[in-house]
């Protein structure tokens, strides 16, 4: 068997069995409540009814969506609804899960990816190198803000920067998008492939959603990197130093490399993986941070689901596994991803892949 | 004793202790600063009418000023320590124990069974906590709604009016906060995965070997040696989680996602002050830096004891290399007073390796005391004894490029001794030196005919 394929299945075939046991765990836990109570979830708002017509009604949603049946057959309704694309009705949501999901996913994504790519990774590798190289005074301030960027929990950076940035300064705004420019992106002249309107608006030419778009996922990129790239940057820094103290850099001096040429190209391409893997490792609590973010800055992305499970107050079972399943999938991927780019920089990587 | 000398000659390490020393005696004293409300106990007190929406700026009778709703800050972040004390000791410790017996154990047994409960552990990993928090506060409330009672910022109400036992799982739902549980669930993985890698590497030294030879239990090998020998960087994430957690329940409490953080409430009663219509940070600054100081220097003080731990416990990769003048004094007494005169307080002209087994050393330090022992013999000038004990160390090739550099000083010192040249041959033997290995025998070979 090629070493990538027993590395694809080692990652892969555990996974679902994981996924089994805590989703079964989590229904089992739902089905505590009791059915006439998870049946409320599903009655439709300010209607009037007669308290025997409620009781009908409650009866024939018991009956529908099984909220009687014994656990085993519940359980492997859901697991049903999983398979065939729908991921189960939600009633908080009012909509199927799955697309619920999938529509809500650019606007988590945009924000993802945009913190990850033109954040985190090029400013903590850069801050990392230049402190681990050149010490001094370098080193102390970057210990320090580091030390700061890990201690500031997000909501209380993003109220201080709601503070300097929007009441005061009135550079960036909170949401998605201005008013003028949401209802136009919402028009059929507006094409919208990937959703992510920072892409999009290139897409179509439109520069100034472009602006507008970059306006409004400003503040929510900064709160959801600086902690994430202060570890990025402190890992970097130590990589760095113990790369200094090998000795082919000793003999790449003793040789007369600019010192600007073995930073860049020996010791850069040397720490990259290690410093790749902490960013692997650290996906889960960046999905995490993401959520957070998102409802502080109420950017409508995927954490709606789960704010709006959470605003009904009744468990609601397809939505919480929904969106646990789907946060699993996600950090699965983008930790596979990580692992593929590293194995793309770092050609010994390839052989370690099939270690556990 | 060494590394609690370091951990106190930094200062931020005082000033991490200080802060949360500080927190502590406000936790304690907080009956006497803020009394509360014996109507209506709990870490909010509203002073003056509760419909009344504008903020009081500080005064006497409320020194921190109020909130819409007249709620006393001062009340709050005095009571507000002590809640975050006791959650984030109570979620740590729990979290801790649970993470740091898994990896052990999981390591231990080592084969397919460590691989696949690592894998677990991974799995749990990627889980959005978020999601575990939101399941279980709904579980506890339709728990609790369902026998009458309800919550309000984490107050239990309405219970007593129930008639009848309530069921198991009722009461200790009643006991449990849904945040803690779902933090214990869901955050003890790093625990688990750091200790596991340190067990398999410790798994095959000598000493658990020696161990397992004399007949103990797994049980006592994994509690009694594995774990207290690999648990430094468990102890370092645990001060540091403690911040952390405190920082997690407040922002799900101003998220209002769960959790029931005083100061993050705080902030959420607050934030229409500062960033909302008419709002303004710098009229009602009480609204929002007293809260904001108080879950900050809590982050703080945590992350400066867990950065001066580590460094205390691996000075090599924590990055502060340079040596105090306070560590470099204490080192030099070391090497040429305290050993020697300890042992031989005991017996005058011991041979130093007979006395270190006899004094029942423990093998992980014996080498170092041994190092010492020889050092200081070469400061009384008993030479005998101290290329013993050279020797001894070099045969189970311990410390043999500092062992070579003291031979080589040696060497230079007195050229015509011949076991040192030999000794030296060994140890540069050990470091694969061959070329200057040859020489150093030569030259031994020479004194000797």
């Amino acid at each position: 068997m090629p070493p990538f394929l027993k590395f694809l299945i080692h990652r892969f075939l555990v996974m679902p069995l994981t996924l089994f046991v805590i989703t079964m765990l989590l229904y089992g836990g739902v089905m505590l409540t009791p059915p006439n109570a998870r049946a409320q979830l599903y009655l439709p708002t300010n209607s009037r009814m007669t308290e025997k017509q409620l009781a009908n009604l409650i009866e024939l949603i018991i009956e529908r969506y099984h909220l009687q049946a014994p656990f085993p057959v519940q359980y492997s309704y859901w697991v049903g609804t999983f398979f065939d694309g729908t991921w189960g009705y939600s009633p908080s949501l009012n909509e199927q899960v799955l697309p619920a999901l999938l529509t809500r996913t650019p606007a988590t994504a945009e924000l993802t990816l945009f913190s990850l790519l033109f954040i985190i990774i090029p400013f903590g590798l850069y801050a990392g190198i230049i402190a681990g190289w050149h010490r001094g005074y370098r080193d102390s301030i970057f210990q320090s803000v580091a030390f700061f960027a890990t201690s500031i929990p997000p909501f209380i950076l993003a109220l201080a920067f709601l503070v300097i940035f929007y009441i005061n300064l009135r550079w960036f705004a909170p949401g998605r998008l201005g008013t003028p420019y949401s209802y136009e992106i919402t028009k059929d002249t507006f094409a919208s492939p990937t959703g992510m309107l920072l892409v999009d608006s290139l897409i179509n030419g439109r520069y100034d959603i472009f602006a507008d778009a970059l306006r409004h996922l400003a503040m929510p990129a900064l709160t959801l990197s600086l902690y994430h790239w202060a570890t990025l940057a402190r890992i970097t820094r130590s990589a760095v130093m113990a790369q200094r103290r090998k000795e082919y850099i000793t003999s790449a001096q003793a040789r007369g490399i600019p010192s600007g040429r073995i930073l860049w190209r020996h010791i850069f391409r040397n720490i990259l993986v290690s410093s790749l893997t902490i960013v692997g490792l650290s996906t889960a609590s960046l999905i995490t941070g993401v959520y957070v973010v998102e409802i502080i800055y109420d950017l409508n992305g995927v954490s709606e689901i789960i704010t709006t499970a959470m605003s009904s107050g009744i468990p609601d079972a397809p939505a919480i596994l929904g969106f646990s399943v789907y946060s699993v999938l996600v950090v699965l991927i983008l930790m596979f991803l990580l692992d593929v780019i590293q194995a793309v920089v770092d050609p010994r990587i390839r052989g370690d892949m099939i270690k556990p | 004793m060494r590394g609690l000398n370091r951990f106190f000659s930094r200062w931020q390490n005082w000033v991490g202790v200080l802060l949360i020393l500080s927190y502590a005696i406000l936790a304690i004293a907080a009956p006497v600063l803020s009394p509360q409300d014996p109507k209506n106990p709990g870490p909010f007190l509203v002073k003056g009418r509760f419909n009344e929406r504008q903020p009081q700026p500080p005064s006497l009778t409320n020194p921190l000023g109020t909130l819409p709703g007249q709620v006393d800050v001062f009340h709050t972040i005095v009571w507000g320590a002590g809640d975050a004390l006791t959650f984030s000791f109570t979620v740590v410790f729990l979290t801790s124990l649970f993470g740091v017996t898994y990896g052990a154990v999981a390591g231990y047994m080592g084969g397919w069974v460590n691989n696949l409960l690592m894998r677990i552990a991974d799995a749990f990993l990627a889980f959005p906590i978020i999601a575990g928090v939101v399941f279980f506060q709904q579980l506890v409330i339709m728990t609790i709604s369902s026998q009458g009672g309800y919550y309000i910022q984490g107050q239990l109400f309405g219970m007593e009016e129930y008639a009848g036992e309530p069921s198991f799982l009722q009461t200790l739902f009643n006991l449990i906060d849904p945040l803690m549980l779902s933090l214990i669930l869901f955050s003890w993985m790093p625990y688990s995965r750091m200790i596991n890698a340190v067990v398999i590497t410790l798994k095959n030294t000598e000493y658990i070997q020696a161990a397992r030879a004399l007949g103990a239990s797994p049980n006592r090998i994994v509690f009694r040696h594995l774990i207290p020998n690999s648990i430094s960087p468990a102890i370092v994430l645990a001060a540091r989680d403690i911040g952390n957690v405190v920082l997690f329940q407040a922002t799900l409490t101003f998220i209002h996602i769960g959790g029931n953080s005083p100061w993050g409430e705080l902030l959420f009663i607050g934030r229409n002050w500062v960033i909302g219509p008419g709002g303004n940070l710098f009229r009602y600054w009480w609204v929002f830096v007293p809260a904001t100081l108080a879950v900050l220097l809590f982050g703080i003080g945590w992350n400066l004891i867990g950065d001066g731990l580590s460094e205390a416990f691996e000075p090599s990769t924590a990055g502060f290399e340079k040596p105090s003048f306070h560590k470099l004094k204490q080192k030099k007494a070391k090497v040429e007073v305290q050993v020697p005169t300890a042992l031989q307080a005991i017996r005058p002209g011991i041979n130093p390796v007979v006395a270190s087994k006899r004094l029942s050393i423990s093998p992980v330090t014996e080498n170092d005391l041994l190092l010492q022992v020889a050092r200081g013999a070469i400061a009384e000038q008993n030479m005998d004894q101290a290329l013993h004990a050279y020797s001894h160390l070099l045969r189970h090739h311990r410390h043999v490029s500092e062992i070579r550099n003291d031979l080589v000083k040696l060497a230079r010192q007195f050229p015509r001794h011949a076991m040192i040249w030999a000794l030296l041959g060994d140890a540069l033997t050990q470091e694969g030196n061959r070329e200057y290995a040859n020489k150093a025998y030569e030259q031994a070979g020479k004194l000797t005919q």
